[in-house]
């Protein structure tokens, strides 16, 4: 055949394969939708982090204090070589007229504010307002909303009152971590009556430098300041893909199942589509097309629907994420300009290339055992999908070949070889388990029931495509459960309600002086209210066992933020009561010379600390050293007052301090703070309820989408469940139809099938399950730090629907011979 | 002399067996065959149900090769050559007649008919086969699905798409086998006309009587052998 006939015979074909193209499409569609987001998504949001990076931190680099001033000489110094804004930033309340009040963080910023990027605000002008006008604030949306505030109303920041002139809608500089709470702008001029240096205000010192050229440097006077830190535009970049990077190996986790899921659907729907051409690619063969004819065909055919599928595929997430673009990366400040990039396409193209190479061209091999000579006798040989060993080692070189390619195109190169480690390790068992089950079946013998006899001999001869069903469906089915269980664990977490002991607030800040007014207070708003008051200190680890605790710990360590920063630590004469004491003793009240810690266990055992090791401290200029008592079991999620460093009091009472205090009330809707915060205004507060519906509401939003995109690879799966199990269905219609012919009733039929699934299937659902919650409890426990729990409802809903679509799909692809026409089988022999 | 003859066959079959090899057991389906048959030759095989007439037009079709012996078809030892040529010149020079029509499925009459000559690159396959599809009286019936088409419609589709490409050869087998006695008739008559007309040589199994008679020669099969 030459090139145009053939490719007029190639055309014609496709046409007629229309409707049977479209359904394999979707699947292949849909996966690599998924697939392709995910790629467009880590090119692009990496790129514009690195590009954003320089605004999110407001400047080229920043230095940054805690608790006091940069030396004004050395400030001098720097603005020689540099545009420098100051930022102080500090956490304090402030309060409507109406009595409402709320927690904010508020930015104290000069003239200069802001160097690089811009700070939307709303009406326009009001910046500039808020830098020549004295006691004027800009104040967020939720604040103006919740507080219930319009422009020109008074608020008052302690006991200033401030003039609201605008709303905040986005600031440029928010330091690599999208802001939770809420905030606001005050200017310098406006800072000088408020008092931020308690523990409480959180108080941080920024100066965000812009070099006045390229190659100015730091003066070599910053290393006489100890405790300043620098900041470069990729630490910030750092911090936030790291947050972001978790969530993309989860989509792309998600993606390699929906690729690999809708590459065995592929195989399926060829296979069955060659089961159903047997006789039509006989008759091809006796006119004198050869089998590499007409598996160029359907390779050619394949090929296009895959190419096709991938652009398609491609196009359409640059168009969806541009849309998820304006309503849901809002909040991370990023813009992601997506285009059309030949270098991403090509990706999509190579794996859609690949899943044809590792799923399709092993099944149309198998036109090569379609004889010609089946015309003569007339009767189907059935197909068995039997590989060769040349095939079985093509499929390995290129399952390697995906899995290494997507390892190393994934931000999590091992994490990934793991996933796809046990995605291997459960294929062979299901694999084995088939075997088995075959095996098992050659041994029942001498059964009377025509059901039991003919299902079982069903389950013998069809036994190679009852392994890929198998295998399929056990994939899938673990798969679809673990990604259940999963999501019914995380929704637990995030729904679980306040320990019933927790506190309703924490406030902080409180001086020795305050301590008896602020007892009172709180007696006023409730006589029977549960407070705690502990004395707190602020101090930063400077050795441990003489060595820079940057030596002994790696920033990747989950406890890493122990050593990182300040940590606040109190004291208590007794152990407290929530955290039970683990390893070491207590200690004894007459020592009152050496300084001595309690440490929390897990941070201990991440640092390979001992009882007896020491460790150093700079706490308020001083070093001190101290020498490590016990272990506590320190249970952060309890909610109620828990220190990492616990001093002895002994000691640790001679040190200036401050105090915190947990207060729990009767009833915590009728609270009025607007008393007490009018005689303390300097201190702070954090309502739990509102801490933890801001963090939940944000979870919230990550879950939603992660069971939306778990849903659609779940739906995937079904699809091609269904179309496996149809393959059976559609081998069967000529044996089906003979048992019609004998006399088999429509409902004798039906039970036959449904009989003959339930035991292929039923081992499955089980193994499967039993897999999905043993991966699942090792994962979550591992890798959510969240105490596994199990739901039988989640599975339940999982094999009732899965059950559904098994009838619903038996039944469809069945219709043909359970309703059959005689008229057709006279017709056509 | 002898080349000259030679020159006249189409097929000779030499000393062939052909075994199947069932459980261990060797059956022996066909057993010492040797004929000659010349070019625009008309041969009916006949014989008894499990004779072995399916086996030897396998054979000589190509798609089975005997366990001894040798076919030569136009000289050339179809038990020797490769699979590709072998399947080369069946879709030159042999056109395949089956009991079961077998047309392709979701291809009309006129589709099915040029598909041949597509394959073969004939030009002006369209025109060719409205020609042979109105000489067989099926003209009307052209833009139809086999699904649509009687049983002796689509036989007589089944001869068009067979003689469409102007084959050396048509091996036929039981062509009338599913047809009522009109309809045998007619495609009796098709065929044998068609082999006339074009001067290709026909080798039909049959049962027959009539369709025997048309024929220039018989050869009788009894238990895989030939019965004189
Ligand atoms: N694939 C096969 N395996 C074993 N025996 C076969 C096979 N095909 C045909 N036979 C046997 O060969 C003999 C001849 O068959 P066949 O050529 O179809 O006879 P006919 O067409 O004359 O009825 C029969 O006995 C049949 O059982
Ligand atoms: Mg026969």
């Amino acid at each position: 055949m030459n090139f145009p006939k053939y490719f007029q015979f190639f055309i014609k074909e496709l046409n007629k394969n229309r409707s049977k193209i479209t359904k394999v499409f979707f699947t292949i569609f849909v996966s690599l939708l998924i697939f392709s987001s995910v790629v467009i998504l880590e090119n692009n949001i990496e790129g514009e982090i690195k590009n954003n990076s320089r605004v999110l931190l407001g400047g080229d680099l920043e230095l940054s204090t805690k608790n006091e001033a940069l030396d004004l000489n050395f400030l001098n110094e720097l603005k020689e070589n540099f545009l420098i804004t100051e930022v102080i930033e500090f956490s304090s309340i402030i309060r409507a007229e109406n009595e409402k009040n709320k927690a904010t963080r508020i930015k104290v910023i000069d003239n200069f504010y802001p160097l690089v990027g811009r700070a939307i605000v709303e009406p326009p002008g009001s910046l500039k307002t808020l830098k020549t006008k004295p006691n004027t604030i800009l104040i967020d949306k939720t604040s103006q909303k919740n507080l219930g505030l319009k422009l020109g109303e008074i608020i008052k920041l302690q006991n200033t009152p401030f003039e609201v002139i605008g709303v905040i809608k986005s600031l440029p500089d928010i330091g690599g971590f999208f802001v939770f709470g809420d905030q606001a702008l005050i200017h310098k001029s406006s800072f000088r009556d408020l008092k931020i240096n308690n523990l409480g205000s959180f108080v941080g010192f920024k100066y965000k430098l812009v070099k006045a050229d390229n190659n100015k440097k730091l003066p070599s006077s910053i290393s006489k300041y100890k405790n300043l830190e620098i900041k470069y535009p990729e630490d910030v970049s750092q911090n936030l893909k790291k947050a972001i990077e978790n969530f993309i190996y989860f989509l792309s986790i998600i993606s390699a199942s929906a690729i690999i899921i809708s590459g065995i659907g592929l195989k399926n729907a060829l296979f069955s589509f060659l089961s159903n051409n047997q006789l039509k690619i006989a008759i091809l063969k006796s006119l004198g097309l050869s089998s590499q004819n007409i598996k160029a065909l359907y390779y050619s055919q394949t090929l296009l629907v895959l190419i096709f599928c991938s652009l398609c595929a491609y196009i359409s997430s640059l168009v969806l994420i541009s849309f998820i673009d304006q309503s849901l990366l809002n909040f991370l400040k990023i813009e992601l300009k997506v285009k059309f990039r030949i270098y991403e396409y090509l990706i999509i193209q190579f794996f859609s290339i690949l899943i044809f190479f590792m799923f399709s061209k092993p099944v149309l091999d198998v036109i090569d055992q379609i004889k010609v000579a089946d015309l003569f006798r007339n009767f189907d040989t059935h197909l068995n999908l039997n590989y060769s060993r040349r095939s079985i080692l093509e499929i390995s070189t290129l399952v390697l070949i995906f899995i290494f390619s997507f390892c190393i195109l994934n931000v999590k190169p091992q994490q990934t070889a793991i996933f796809f480690l046990f995605f291997i390790v459960i294929s062979f068992f299901y694999f084995f388990l088939s075997k088995f089950y075959i095996v098992i079946l050659n041994k029942i013998k001498n059964v009377k029931n025509i059901f039991f006899k003919i299902g079982i001999k069903n389950l013998r001869v069809y036994s190679s495509l009852n392994s890929t069903i198998i295998m399929t469906m056990g994939v899938g089915m673990t798969v679809l459960f673990f990604l259940g269980i999963l999501s019914s664990n995380i929704n637990k977490e995030l729904n679980s309600s306040i320990p019933e002991n927790a506190p309703h607030y924490f406030f902080l800040g409180i001086q020795k002086n305050e301590i008896n007014l602020f007892s009172q207070q709180i007696r006023q708003i409730d006589f029977q209210a549960k407070q705690i008051i502990v004395p707190m200190i602020s101090a930063r680890i400077e050795t441990i066992n003489n060595k820079k605790p940057k030596e002994i710990i790696d920033e990747k360590n989950k406890s890493f933020w122990f050593i990182n920063g300040e940590r606040r630590i109190s004291w208590s004469k007794e152990p407290p009561s929530n955290n039970p004491l683990v390893k070491g003793n207590w200690w004894n009240s007459d020592q009152s010379n050496t300084l001595e810690l309690s440490l929390d266990h897990k941070v201990a055992n991440d640092l390979k600390l001992e009882i007896g090791d020491s460790i150093t401290f700079n706490i308020y200029g001083n070093s001190v050293s101290g020498i490590i008592k016990n272990f506590r079991k320190v249970d952060y999620r309890d909610l109620n007052i828990n220190f990492a460093i616990l001093f002895n009091p002994e000691y640790a009472s001679k040190i200036p301090h401050e105090f915190m205090s947990t207060v729990k009330f009767k009833n915590d809707d009728a609270v009025n703070l607007g008393n007490l915060l009018k005689k303390l205004p300097a201190i702070n507060y954090i309502k739990l309820s509102d801490y933890i519906k801001k963090t939940k509401n944000f979870l919230n939003k990550l879950l939603i989408v992660s069971i939306l995109i778990s849903g659609l690879v779940i739906l995937i799966g079904f699809i091609v469940i269904s179309n496996a199990v149809s393959v059976i269905g559609n081998l069967k219609v000529y044996q089906n139809l003979v048992l019609r012919i004998l006399g088999f009733e429509k409902s004798n039929i039906m039970k036959l099938i449904i009989f003959e699934s339930l035991i292929l299937f039923l081992p499955v659902i089980i193994s499967s399950l039993l897999i999905s919650i043993t991966f699942s409890y090792f994962f979550i426990s591992s890798f959510f730090n969240i105490d596994w729990y199990f739901n039988f409802s989640v599975p339940l809903i999982i094999s009732i629907f899965f059950l559904f679509v098994l009838v619903v799909t038996l039944l469809l692809s069945n219709r043909k011979y359970i309703n059959f026409n005689a008229y057709s089988l006279l017709k056509n022999g | 002399m002898n080349k000259r003859l030679e020159m006249k066959n189409l097929y000779k079959l030499d000393n062939i067996h052909l075994n199947y090899h069932v459980n261990g057991n060797d059956i022996k389906v066909l057993k010492n065959i040797n004929f000659v048959i010349n070019k625009n030759e008309r041969v009916a095989i006949i014989g008894e149900s499990g004779s072995g007439k399916t086996s030897l037009l396998m054979l000589m079709s190509g798609l089975e090769k005997p366990t001894t012996g040798s076919i030569f078809f136009n000289n050339e030892n179809l038990s020797k050559i490769s699979e590709e040529k072998v399947t080369q010149i069946r879709r030159k020079k042999i056109g395949l007649i089956f009991q079961q029509f077998y047309l392709l499925p979701n291809y009309t009459s006129l589709e099915n008919v040029m598909f041949p000559m597509q394959i073969n690159n004939i030009k002006n396959e369209k025109k060719k086969a409205n020609l042979i599809l109105s000489d067989i009286g099926l003209a009307h019936r052209k833009n139809n699905l086999p699904s649509e088409l009687s049983g002796g419609e689509q036989q007589r589709v089944a001869i068009a798409r067979a003689i469409s490409f102007n084959p050396e050869v048509i091996l036929a087998d039981e062509p009338t086998g599913n047809l009522d006695e009109k309809n045998t008739e007619l495609v009796s008559d098709l065929l044998i006309n068609y082999s006339f007309k074009k001067k290709i040589s026909l080798i039909l199994v049959t049962h027959n009587m009539g369709l025997v008679k048309k024929c220039d020669r018989v050869i009788k099969l009894f238990d895989g052998s030939i019965k004189v």
